[in-house]
């Protein structure tokens, strides 16, 4: 049944990239560039390959479920194996169709047959870049179709899939430390002790004060309630529960804790194991709510004699509510359409870099920008930067305002790529989590408007300066 | 010979002005590394069939590409139609055959003329039945669903002039036309060059052919270490006052030995004379056209057609 639905989806793909390359579509030059593009990746045998690859791969997931696995871990497990396998080809497909499509029309000559002809160097890069997108969009969609299905086979009924609700992730506010938040605890301590904090290099100070900030918001000292107030301006739908991991240190590895939490009018105790992720329904009379204020208190170790002094909470996951939003499918297309728009981002970057570099190089350019938004941009590596530092006599010396200007620079690069990272979620959708619409628009306004209209913009300004006539033979 | 009197094409309608131009190649320092070409001076008028003549590295490609906006000049002033080179509006008047063909391999020869068209922005509904005219111009209407990959190279130049002529250009830029052309080929080049002529059309060719040239050519230009070395119309620069050419019907040996006594008894010296002889040229095309009457199967190019109506009327030029 798999190969058969890879055999299918193999059929589509070829229909789709067959149709654009052979219906009169109106359209001029850029179309005419569209097509040329799609005709010369599918005669090359490069999407005919690489549509077999990616069928296959998902055709082969379903081997890899344990038998023995909970319905839902075999859900997920396919839904992260399955988006994972479809964006690696994707990118890698987008990357190797653009990144030497110019290049080698310059090595060939071809660029000099375009280029004469009045809308040869206008219509090169959009033509180009269009026909990527719906190459991509050839596979994307019988591929999302082909997860879908594989994913129902697992699921006890498959239109139960359909119903299969996705969640939004609530994280509490005073866990995470604002700079406003820094900066009060700073001001605080420099009255307090201006002995001790005043003497202190304020960017020594922030640093001090974040660390003892977020330690102690992330801590809980035992018989100290906690209070933690979870902000859902759409209301908590029926089903929310509170998702605990908590972390009880390393000497206390396989210990179990007692919480007291207080919900609403009414109190209970639980009992969680370090680093082991437990659920707690929040009851139905929060239906509706906005605003919920849930308190702690942590109680100590289960085992008599153990004295654990304080619960952490270590992650952005440790601690958070899990309200019903959206739908699996619906969330399992937003991931999709951002990884489309990625995609247009990779192909227009290519496009950009074959320019002026040909495939080897622009390949390598292109793997490099991959591995550093992998990384996530070390998002929060420059988290303790501030505006109003001391005025410094050295900031007026060139040599520091060039190491600033690289500084920012680099601050700059680094939340680029957090963005991008940020628009990788289809780990999230394998989680059950929702993608938000509105985080479609930002990847669309961020990634598929501005980092790719100004890759494209560049590109076609470098290829209108340059010389096509002999620069290579010479 | 094609080639008419000069007076009587010229309209003394300069289409292509060159003056002192001057193209160096710089390293990617900036640094110069080769100077291609020297204070170069060309007009070409209207209607006239130009050819650039010159060896290996003399500048020939590096003019062309000038005139066609690939390439920029260092220095002097270079105007097509009486504007810049490389602006949209000259482009879409100029049409380019490149020295190699170099068109995608994996487009049919149909799909490389739409693409063509649609670059040159030809209206839709114009360009079936430009394709379709072209196809059967250069031979080709029965490859055009083929790669061109699979064409040979003569079919792929074909296909080459066919692209050039897609969007009825005023001026024609043919870089080694017959290059890779069969002697049938280069015959049917020769011919629609002179038909083109006869449209009004201007053509520039560069080629190392100089019997092709000497015979479609009305001016010439020799170029040689990125200069101009000599300029003028083919019976100027040809045209030798030692020697004369009598071209007769056989009179038999006889009378040829007659004559040859007579002649150098009047002090001339006969350098040869013998009887006349018929090209390979022709004899070749005599020879495929004999196998086609008798129903020979090709795969390759067929037999070239007139050119299309859209490419405008013959004129009568005298």
């Amino acid at each position: 049944m798999p190969f058969l639905m890879a055999t299918l989806a193999w059929a589509m793909m070829a229909l789709a990239v067959q149709l654009a390359i052979r219906a009169p579509l109106p359209g001029g030059a850029v179309v005419a560039v569209f097509r040329t593009l799609l005709a010369e990746i599918w005669r090359r045998g490069v999407l005919p390959v690489c549509g077999a690859s990616l069928f296959l791969g998902l055709a082969l997931l379903p081997s890899i479920l344990e038998e023995s696995s909970e319905e839902a871990a075999q859900l997920q497990t396919l839904l992260d194996y399955g988006q994972v396998w479809i964006s690696s080809v994707l990118l890698l497909l987008s990357m190797w169709i653009t990144s030497g499509s110019l290049s080698d029309e310059i090595v060939t000559g071809r660029m000099r047959v375009l280029v004469v002809h009045r809308y040869g160097k206008s219509a090169l890069l959009p033509g180009k870049w269009l026909g990527s997108l719906w190459a991509i969009l050839t596979l994307l969609v019988p591929a999302t179709a082909m997860l879908w299905i594989l994913c129902g086979q697992v699921v006890a009924s498959s239109t139960d899939l359909f119903d299969e609700p996705a969640v939004a992730l609530v994280s509490p506010d005073s866990i995470e430390v604002t700079p406003e938040d820094v900066e009060n605890y700073v001001t605080l301590q420099m009255l307090e002790d201006p002995a001790g904090w005043g003497m202190l290099e304020r960017d020594k100070a922030y640093r001090i004060a974040r660390s003892r900030l977020d330690r102690l918001s992330r801590s809980m000292v035992q018989g100290v309630p906690m209070e933690y107030h979870f902000q859902y301006p759409a209301g908590l739908s029926e089903g929310a529960v509170l998702e605990i991991r908590p972390s009880l240190g390393r000497h206390h590895r396989s210990e179990r804790a007692r919480i007291r939490l207080h919900l609403g009018g009414s109190s209970r105790d639980v009992v969680l194991r370090n680093s082991i992720r437990s659920q707690i329904e929040i009851p139905d009379g929060f239906v509706g709510k906005t605003d919920v204020v849930i308190t702690m208190e942590f109680l100590g170790a289960v085992s008599e004699g153990i004295r654990i002094p304080s619960l952490n909470w270590s992650g952005s996951d440790a601690l958070q509510l899990r309200v019903r939003e959206g739908s699996l499918l619906s969330s399992l297309l937003r991931s999709q359409l951002l990884l489309w728009i990625r995609c247009g981002f990779v192909a227009a970057l290519g496009l950009m870099v074959s320019t002026f570099l040909g495939l080897p190089v622009a390949t390598l350019l292109m793997l490099c920008f991959f591995i550093a938004a992998a990384g996530g941009g070390f998002t929060g590596a420059f988290d303790e930067s501030h505006g109003g530092s001391h005025p410094d006599a050295r900031d007026h010396e060139p040599s520091r305002i060039l190491i600033d200007l690289l500084a920012s620079g680099g601050e700059w690069i680094v939340s680029f790529l957090g963005d991008w990272s940020r628009h990788v979620t289809g780990s999230r959708v394998a989680a059950g989590e929702n993608v938000k619409v509105s985080e479609v628009y930002s990847g669309f306004t961020t990634i598929g408007l501005i980092w790719a209209g100004v890759a494209l913009l560049l590109g076609s300004w470098m290829n209108s300066r340059k010389e096509h006539g002999l620069g290579v033979d010479r | 010979m094609i080639a008419i009197e000069e007076s009587e094409i010229r309209q003394e309608v300069e289409v292509i002005r060159v003056r002192g131009l001057r193209k160096v190649f710089r390293d990617f320092w900036l640094r110069p590394r080769v100077e291609a070409l020297r204070e170069v001076d060309l007009t070409i008028y209207s209607g006239e069939v130009f050819g650039l003549l010159g060896p290996n590295g003399s500048g020939k490609s590096t003019t062309i590409q000038i005139l066609l906006g690939l390439l920029f000049p260092s220095k002097g002033e270079v105007s097509v139609l009486g504007k810049p080179p490389g602006t949209a509006e000259i482009k879409n008047r100029i049409g380019y055959l490149p020295e190699d063909s170099v068109f995608y391999p994996f487009l049919t020869g149909w799909e490389m003329l739409d693409l063509s068209a649609s670059l040159a922005k030809v209206p839709h509904s114009q360009r079936k039945g430009r394709i379709g005219d072209l196809l059967e111009m250069v031979g080709l209407q029965g490859a055009g669903d083929r790669e061109i990959g699979d064409y040979s190279k003569g079919m792929q130049r074909r296909i080459g002039i066919a692209q050039a002529l897609i969007h009825d250009p005023e001026i024609l830029i043919l870089d080694e036309p017959t290059n890779g052309l069969d002697p049938l080929g280069v015959r049917e080049m020769k011919d629609w060059i002179g038909e083109l002529r006869q449209r009004g059309k201007t053509i520039l060719i560069s080629s190392h052919l100089l019997a092709d040239v000497e015979q479609v050519c009305d001016r010439v230009s020799i170029l040689y270490g990125g200069k101009v070395q000599t300029s003028g119309s083919i019976e100027e620069i040809l045209a030798r006052d030692d020697r004369t050419l009598w071209v007769t019907s056989n009179p038999g040996d006889e009378i040829l030995a007659e004559a040859r006594r007579q002649i150098e008894k009047s002090g001339i010296e006969v350098v040869s004379m013998g009887p006349g002889t018929r090209s390979l040229e022709d004899k070749f095309l005599e020879t495929v056209e004999a196998a086609r009457e008798s129903g020979e199967k090709t795969t390759g190019a067929g037999i070239g057609g007139k050119l299309p109506a859209f490419l405008g009327q013959p004129k009568d030029l005298r």
